[in-house]
């Protein structure tokens, strides 16, 4: 009997092991086949109006060449889709698989340049108020029906529509009209001139008029369609299974070629261990957004390939600048100067991340790679926060001024392990130099509500940056009211510096302020910028030809294949 | 007895529309509302407005209640879900037979596990079976679903080695079932409904063979019992017709209310496992502030409530003939 109980009480040991047993790594080099991809981007594209023939002329060499078909891509999603209507959709989920199912004007590729897509060519008129799109005509809707202009000119004015509920709306708001001049040629005429017109014109998916223009106006967001979309891209819908999965199937009339696996099946896992398990079992082929703590344990697995690339996110605490401490800049760069922001990537994202300076990330052409930085230096910090009165006058440990400990909270969002982590790494970093930080991990919605109203003292989130660079809702004044400038950042000489930078027609000159405002920012410091990460996905390795990349890990999924005696569906 | 359900079944109404309405000002008075999900400097406040007044969230709450109540009372509609951008009682009518196939599988293992193991630990008492028992039902039923869940996953679904016995997550094999013998195919379905009935019955099945033992050992020290014995009845004859008879009597009662435990229980599960029931609407709808389906999943369980306790008090007169339901 004593060995039965021996062995219940053994269970929950061995769980946890297997949860956090580490293994040694094999190294990379030894492996016959490559089993880490790993991609670093630095584009140097600004308006994106410019193409990259050499990125088209890889893509069309692709369809040239015949390739086995057949197979299924069985992809673990931790969350179901909102909608399948890009009218409508919200999620990143649903926005991925409309990219499969849907196409834009134009695609993006790996340098941001733009490439051919319903598009097969644009053209500005001379005075840039005017962008004609010529359009292929063998680009057929899944019912057979054949995707106009009269398609894109729909799109348009129902995105432009406040009863759409579209929720990129504002990238349409410099757009006056779309004309549809024939069946495949469609001009969008601008209010004024400015960089993005391009991306904005061609931003979110087609759709078709034929069957989205029986919806009354308001009922987009109750369309039957949301749910059983027609698109016109590589991969038709086929069915969806509330909360458990949604299968597309290849598109056999898709103008460039029909895509070669059969089958893709996002099925929804809500349980992040429970998706690797899947992962490494077999049950699931992919999985995207792998957090760094699972990394050595997959990479041992044969049938597993890692791709790295970096992520278009960073990790930052946002100081409120109505709190009396932190309205000084002086207190906030000696807590970024208390913060060891390498020690915090070494033990949370392993080799996965890198520190971050500034608000626009080094994969975007703005980026400023020579900003001020403020490494990690506690006497430093001490020193800047005893010349602001911060000294520990009753020798407690902690700073006082005026009779008054300085102590924070830090605010987080529950659910993502990393940043509980972090303010408990914060915690004791400036514990060293005699501040108390309180760590308050609430619900999402909770948090959001708080800091809206702005009731933190400090926030610890993450952006996901825009391949539009415009740092207006996040940093000009006037979004403190009603926008994301929730730490109430206020400096009238970036806010000039932006709104010229945002209009700016000459990419060098916009480069040159977008610099300069970087540096107020990061002078500044309204946030103490950590990181940004890596993004790491794992593929089982029987499909060839993948390639993931910053703008998205699908970016040539239609091209993925399996050879035909690996196939396992 | 039929006099007595309608009546307790026309009792429940207003009770139920009370949980309603609290639910419906609770969940209001929670910071945020549904759009807050949609965090993203990328999306204009203009387009989070579009969509506040697109759903009728711009109008005041009073107002709001009013066409809530309205709705379900008049066109039994429970509205929309913001989140899953479908109405409500499509998303229950995907989600509920689900979890009511999950429970009611949990449930047969609970009784026919739980009375099982009790009537042997009974028969046997003291006995090494009776002690492992015992120490198991402890640990199984002070273990969380969660944590039973996970430990279930590591050992047969793949967790500790590359294969996998049984499926970690769904409840069929997407890719594979179509292309399936009926048998497989319900083999398939059996083989994904196994390990989460099993971690959401098999701690309730520990409760109930402790009852049971307990309440088997009180009746089996009974005169009667006595008597039967007298008789030279065989002891199976005994324990079986007249002793369990008696003793499963507070079994049924604790069954009936078990009923709303298995479907709260799911909601932990369902998670874990990936099952597709009320469980995961219900958690979703929570964090996400999706006011009608987490007003529509209350309902559900709190009518889950009523007719646990209705059930159990019916059995309970039928089992036992001193009861009389008035």
């Amino acid at each position: 009997m004593y060995k039965v109980v021996w062995v219940i009480l053994f269970i929950p040991l061995l769980v946890i092991q297997a949860c956090t047993s580490s293994s040694t790594s094999t190294p990379i080099d030894d492996l016959s086949k490559p089993r880490l991809v790993v991609k670093e981007v630095s584009p140097d594209r600004g308006k994106s109006e410019e193409r990259n023939f050499e990125y088209e002329s890889k893509w069309d060499e692709f369809y040239a060449t015949p390739h086995d078909q057949g197979d299924s891509l069985v992809i673990g999603l931790i969350g179901d889709s909102d909608s399948l209507n890009p009218l409508t959709l919200e999620t990143k989920n649903a926005q991925d698989i409309a990219d499969l199912l849907f196409l834009s004007l134009t695609r993006i590729n790996p340098d941001y340049s733009s490439a051919p897509s319903l598009a097969q060519s644009w053209e500005f008129s001379n005075n840039h108020r005017e962008l004609t799109f010529q359009l292929r005509d063998d680009v057929r809707w899944h019912d057979g029906v054949k995707t106009t202009a009269h398609d894109v000119c729909f799109t348009l004015e129902k995105q432009q529509d406040p009863n759409t509920g579209y929720s990129n709306i504002k990238d349409k708001k410099y757009i006056k009209e779309c004309v549809v001049l024939d069946d495949y040629t469609a001009k969008f005429v601008f209010k004024q001139e400015y960089p993005y017109q391009l991306m904005d014109a061609v931003g979110g998916h087609i759709v078709p008029k034929h069957i989205l223009e029986k919806i009354p106006e308001g009922e987009m967001v109750r369309a039957d369609f949301n749910r059983s979309p027609v698109g016109n891209g590589p991969f038709r819908f086929k069915e969806w299974k509330a909360q458990q999965y949604i299968q597309l199937e290849a598109s056999q009339d898709y103008f460039a070629g029909r895509p070669s696996i059969d089958r893709i099946i996002f099925k929804v896992v809500p349980d992040q261990e429970n998706l690797v398990i899947q992962l490494r079992s077999g049950q699931i082929d992919f999985m995207e957004r792998i957090p760094p703590r699972f990394y050595e344990d997959l990479s041992q697995h044969e049938n597993l390939v890692a791709h790295v690339h970096p992520s278009r996110s960073y990790t930052y605490i946002g100081w409120n600048l109505r709190d009396p401490r932190f309205r000084k800049r002086k207190i906030r760069q000696a807590l970024t100067l208390a913060i060891n922001r390498q020690e915090i990537i070494d033990s949370l994202l392993l080799e996965f991340g890198d520190i971050c300076e500034g608000p626009i990330l080094p994969i975007l052409w703005a980026h400023n790679p020579h900003l001020p930085s403020f490494p990690y230096d506690p006497e430093t910090a001490k020193r800047y926060l005893a010349e602001e009165g911060w000294r520990d006058t009753d020798g407690d440990g902690w700073l006082d001024k005026d009779g008054q400990k300085f102590s924070f909270t830090l605010k987080t969002n529950k659910g993502n392990q990393i940043r509980e982590d972090i303010t408990i790494l914060i915690q004791d970093m400036l514990k060293e130099i005699g501040v108390e930080v309180r760590p308050n991990i609430l619900e999402w919605t909770i948090l959001v509500n708080d800091s809206t109203r702005k009731e933190f003292e400090a926030i610890l989130l993450g952006w996901s940056v825009n391949l539009k660079v415009d740092m207006t809702t996040i940093w000009h004044s006037e979004s403190i009211e009603d926008k994301f400038n929730f730490v109430s950042y206020s400096n009238l000489e970036f806010d000039r510096l932006n709104d010229t930078a945002v209009m700016e027609m000459d990419e060098e000159k916009a480069r040159q302020m977008w610099w300069q405002a970087q540096a107020m920012i990061v002078e500044d410091q309204p946030y103490t910028f950590l990181f940004t990460r890596k993004q790491i996905n794992f593929v089982h390795e029987r499909f060839q030809n993948v390639q993931m990349e910053t703008v998205g890990w699908h970016y040539n999924l239609p091209q993925w294949w399996v050879i035909k005696n690996q196939q396992h569906y | 007895m039929h006099t007595y359900i309608i009546r307790r079944l026309l009792i429940a109404i207003p009770l139920l529309l009370g949980l309603l309405t609290v639910n419906f000002f609770l969940i209001h008075a929670a910071p945020g509302d549904p759009t807050d999900i949609f965090y993203n400097p990328d999306m204009d406040p203009e387009a989070r407005d579009n969509l506040r007044r697109i759903y009728g969230l711009d109008q005041p709450l009073g107002v709001q209640y009013l066409k809530y109540i309205q709705g379900v009372l008049l066109d039994f509609e429970f509205g929309y879900s913001i989140a899953k951008k479908r109405p409500v009682r499509d998303e229950i009518l995907d989600a509920l037979p689900n979890t009511i196939q999950l429970s009611f599988l949990a449930l047969l293992i609970e009784l026919t596990v739980g009375i099982a193991i009790g009537i042997l630990a009974a028969v046997r008492q003291y006995s090494t079976f009776d002690n492992l028992t015992r120490i198991s039902a402890l640990t199984f039923y002070s273990m969380p679903s969660f944590y039973l869940g996970l430990v279930l996953l590591f050992l047969f679904a793949g967790g500790i080695s590359s294969t996998h016995w049984l499926p970690a997550s769904g409840m069929i094999d997407i890719v594979r079932y179509d292309n399936m013998t009926t048998w497989g195919q319900i083999g398939n379905r059996l083989a994904h409904i196994l390990l989460p009935s099993l971690t959401l019955g098999i701690g309730a099945a520990a409760a109930i063979s402790r009852y049971m033992r307990g309440e088997l050992l009180e009746v089996i020290r009974q005169d009667y019992i006595r008597t039967a014995h007298a008789k030279g009845l065989s002891e199976r004859v005994v324990v079986f017709k007249h002793g369990l008879r008696n003793a499963l009597i507070p079994i049924i009662t604790i069954m009936g209310l078990s009923l709303p435990f298995l479907f709260s229980g799911s909601v932990i599960v369902e998670q874990v496992f990936a099952w597709p029931g009320m469980g995961r609407v219900a958690v979703d709808a929570a964090f996400q502030r999706d006011y009608s389906m987490f007003l529509a999943v209350n309902l559900i369980f709190g009518i889950m409530v009523v007719m646990g306790n209705l059930l159990a008090d019916i059995l309970y007169a039928m089992v036992d003939p001193r009861v009389r339901v008035s």
